[in-house]
């Protein structure tokens, strides 16, 4: 048996691959079961603009970027396949494929599992990971955290196997699997292209010399680049930039570094809750999190001056698209009654008598948000980002308390135990199928809350305790911290997806190897990490309380 | 000899720059100069034309290019579906104003006697045009649903459509849309009343 001193893979019991594929078998059965059982449910959200990317691939022959993102090709490539083998079904086989790529995840857990923790804890992920409703019902929904998962793990698995075997004579084959697998999964999801060169540098010092870790670290770089490459010089022909796979990143500074808080959890919960005249989710919110601070007094003629700038050239190229014949830009239309509202309210401020309404100033710099760069401003979708980005940075900058308060929310919005099941369930997206039942909906939903608040506590306990060797200790810590980083920007549940079978893998090993710990750094550790995870959960309370009790387990109509 | 091990696992990287520098070439070679562009969207095939329209929409500066209104609107009334399906594309439609697009696919709910486009191809390019990535991308509540796809991969194979089911369907959405930009351009239970005025779905007419 292995125990957590050891954690080095090579050395271990022969892996029962017989009991392994059983569990995968499991675990892909119980996703086939829930695909039968709700079946080819309606598009929401990303998965039509998926559909329909897919379908004007094959209408037109090439690619279209989304007019504010430019996502990477794969999955709407995919969609274009399928729906040009199976027509209408198309949808149902990606599905279906889903489900069958699902097993190289629950694979890949175990396998992980296997050469930290030893068998048994093998065992209790691979049920863990079979059990794992949020994880399980994206194998039945049309977005591409599945197939994404299921290349990345295995790179990632790969990555671990060269850092834990300095003389691997399989290194280069294992280094070119795993270039590959991680560029298939950025065909997929362009947000962990820069992971890749993290994961280069892990290597180098576990391949037992220098020249060696060199040689590794730059072939896995050399087959990621090799598979880049061609999408990139495609985007450079039709951006004139060179974009690797993908750019969100402009939309996500719009939409994670502006005034208005965002998150995409709750964004369709709220439509939904007007639509049924319900009170918005932010009435409840915990804005001390996400408030954006007045604007010093001082700074004000400066915000002024720099919003009269933006708002004549804006209208001045409205009026050019008017005489054009186009339509005006409605962008000019508010920047003007943002500039007429604060020139009131800043005459207001000059006046020799003290304004005794100190929300007079915060409503003045409540509004200190940007707004997207629109044609004829930018040309294209890359531009557009660039753009955006910086605008986003600079929003950053000119509020760094926000930004430090938000981010902390952002935090707690990426490890919010609700997932898209939880989100599915409040919409009624699975009403009407046995899912969508009184009982089967609160109990099942109530599982796929338990999922992530039990395997976030112990996998995070896990990482601090149990996992004690410094290959695999880098390796989950740069992969885990890298995903947290993404909450620089914008967050929500599905980006955490990723980082879900790294986490059941530690959950296991913690539960094997619990009465092993020693030293009260590691349990105090533990202990802190925990209640820090409990602090943000604190934090998205409200709101997911509410949810909860209004859309899930009492319904609108009851 | 003795270095031969050496040499050879070093192999893979030598081979791997190799395709890189193929990949890089291609792709070179691959693109386009304007010029030859211009040549495509005159004198190319329907598949040529419109990748030629994407690249020219897109890279540099198209504002003083050939993709001028003029051009747009014949592209509208082209003889090739495709090319006439292009302009309802996000491509053309953020680099000018899509009044011409706009007024074509809401003249079917107005006035359908006047409608000008078959209904398979205008329901085409009602699909490519007002949805989320489409060409006028509207609130997220007007994405494609599963009926829409069914009947848009239908038209695609060259089926037919049932016009009065369309289009009462259509209007259902368009009607139970939250999208503020789509209460514009759609029939809308709280604009019944105007709706002599405004007309039941396109722009209103003085705008």
């Amino acid at each position: 048996m292995h125990f957590p001193d050891q954690n080095r893979g090579d050395e271990g019991d022969p892996i029962p691959w017989g009991t392994l594929w059983l569990i995968a078998a499991a675990g892909v059965f119980v996703r086939l079961c829930l695909l039968w059982i709700v079946g080819d449910l309606d598009l929401q959200s990303d998965e039509a603009n998926y559909v329909y990317l897919g379908i004007a691939w094959n209408h037109f022959g090439f690619y279209f970027d989304q007019h504010r993102y430019l996502w990477p090709p794969g999955y709407s490539w995919l969609m274009a396949g399928s729906l040009n083998l199976f027509g209408e079904n198309g949808m149902l086989a990606v599905k279906y494929l889903q489900v069958l790529a699902s097993a190289s995840i629950g694979m890949t857990t175990m396998l992980f599992a296997v050469r930290l923790f030893g068998l048994r804890a093998a065992r209790i992920a691979g049920w863990i990971w079979v059990a794992y409703l949020p994880l399980a019902a994206f194998t039945h929904l049309l977005w591409n955290e599945t197939l994404f998962s299921a290349l990345f793990l295995p790179g990632l698995y790969q990555i671990m196997r060269l850092m834990q075997g300095g003389d691997d004579h399989r290194a280069t084959r294992r280094t070119i699997l795993a270039g590959l697998c991680l560029a298939g999964s950025l065909y997929l999801k362009e947000s962990p292209q820069f992971l890749v060169l993290v994961l280069a540098a892990l290597v180098v010092p576990f391949a037992g010399g220098l020249a060696e870790g060199l040689r590794r670290a730059s072939l896995l770089l050399l087959v990621v680049s090799a598979c880049v490459l061609p999408w990139g010089m495609r985007n450079l022909n039709v951006y004139g930039k060179f974009i690797p796979l993908g750019t969100s990143l402009g939309e996500n500074a719009f939409q994670g570094l502006n005034e208005d808080y965002r998150n995409y959890d709750l964004v369709p919960i709220d439509n939904e809750r007007e639509r049924r005249s319900l009170p918005p989710t932010r009435t409840v919110a915990r804005h001390w999190f996400d408030y954006v601070e007045p604007i010093p007094y001082r700074d004000l003629q400066t915000h002024m001056d720099a919003l009269r700038k933006q708002t004549s050239e804006a209208q001045i190229a409205s009026r050019e698209r008017v005489a054009a014949g186009g339509e005006p830009d409605p962008r000019a239309g508010a920047l003007r009654a943002q500039l007429l509202r604060n020139a009131t309210l800043q005459e207001r401020w000059l006046d020799p008598v003290t304004p005794l309404d100190p929300d007079s100033l915060v409503e003045f710099a409540g509004k200190p948000g940007w707004l997207r760069a629109e044609p004829p401003e930018v040309i294209n979708t890359a531009q557009r980002s660039e753009v955006n980005t910086a605008n986003g940075i600079r929003f950053a900058r000119e509020h760094p308390g926000w930004y430090v308060r938000s981010r902390v929310r952002k935090l707690a919005d990426i490890l919010t135990p609700i997932s898209f099941f939880t989100r599915h369930q409040a919409l009624g997206h699975y009403d009407g199928t046995p899912l969508g039942g009184n009982l089967v909906r609160k109990l099942t939903s109530l599982w796929a809350i338990a999922c992530p608040v039990i395997v976030l506590l112990l996998g995070i306990a896990g990482y601090t305790t149990v996992l004690r060797t410094r290959p695999a200790w880098l390796l989950f810590g740069c992969t885990l911290g890298y995903f947290l980083c993404t909450t620089l920007l914008v967050a929500m549940s599905r980006f955490r997806i990723p980082t879900v079978p790294l986490l059941i893998v530690l959950a296991a090993g913690v539960v094997v190897h619990h009465k092993t710990v020693e030293g009260r750094t590691r349990k105090i550790l533990a202990a802190l990490a925990a209640l820090l995870v409990v602090f943000l959960w604190w934090i998205t309370w409200p709101e997911n309380s509410m949810v909860f009790a209004e859309m899930v387990w009492s319904r609108y109509d009851a | 000899m003795k270095h031969l091990p050496v040499i050879l696992r070093w192999a893979p990287h030598v081979a791997l720059l190799l395709l890189l520098a193929t990949e890089y070439q291609l792709g070179r070679s691959a693109a386009l100069p304007r010029e030859e562009l211009e040549v495509l969207l005159d004198e190319g095939t329907a598949r040529q034309k419109t990748w030629a329209i994407h690249i020219l929409a897109n890279r540099g500066d198209p504002t003083d290019g050939p993709l001028n209104r003029t051009y747009i609107q014949n592209a509208i009334m082209d003889s090739d579906p495709l090319v006439a399906d292009m302009t309802y594309m996000v491509d053309l439609c953020r680099l000018l104003q899509p009044s011409r697009q706009e007024k074509r696919l809401s003249v079917r709910f107005d006035d359908p006697d006047k409608a000008q486009d078959k209904l398979e191809d205008w329901f085409r390019r009602f699909e490519f045009y007002r949805r989320k990535v489409g060409g006028r991308p509207l609130g997220g509540s007007l994405r494609l649903k599963q009926q829409e796809v069914q009947w848009l991969l239908h038209v695609l194979d060259g089926g037919e459509l049932d016009e009065d089911e369309v289009i009462s369907y259509l209007e259902r959405r368009q009607a139970g849309t939250n999208s503020a930009r789509m209460h514009r351009l759609a029939p809308n239970r709280k604009r019944d009343k105007d709706k002599d005025e405004k007309g039941s779905t396109g722009l209103v007419p003085d705008r």
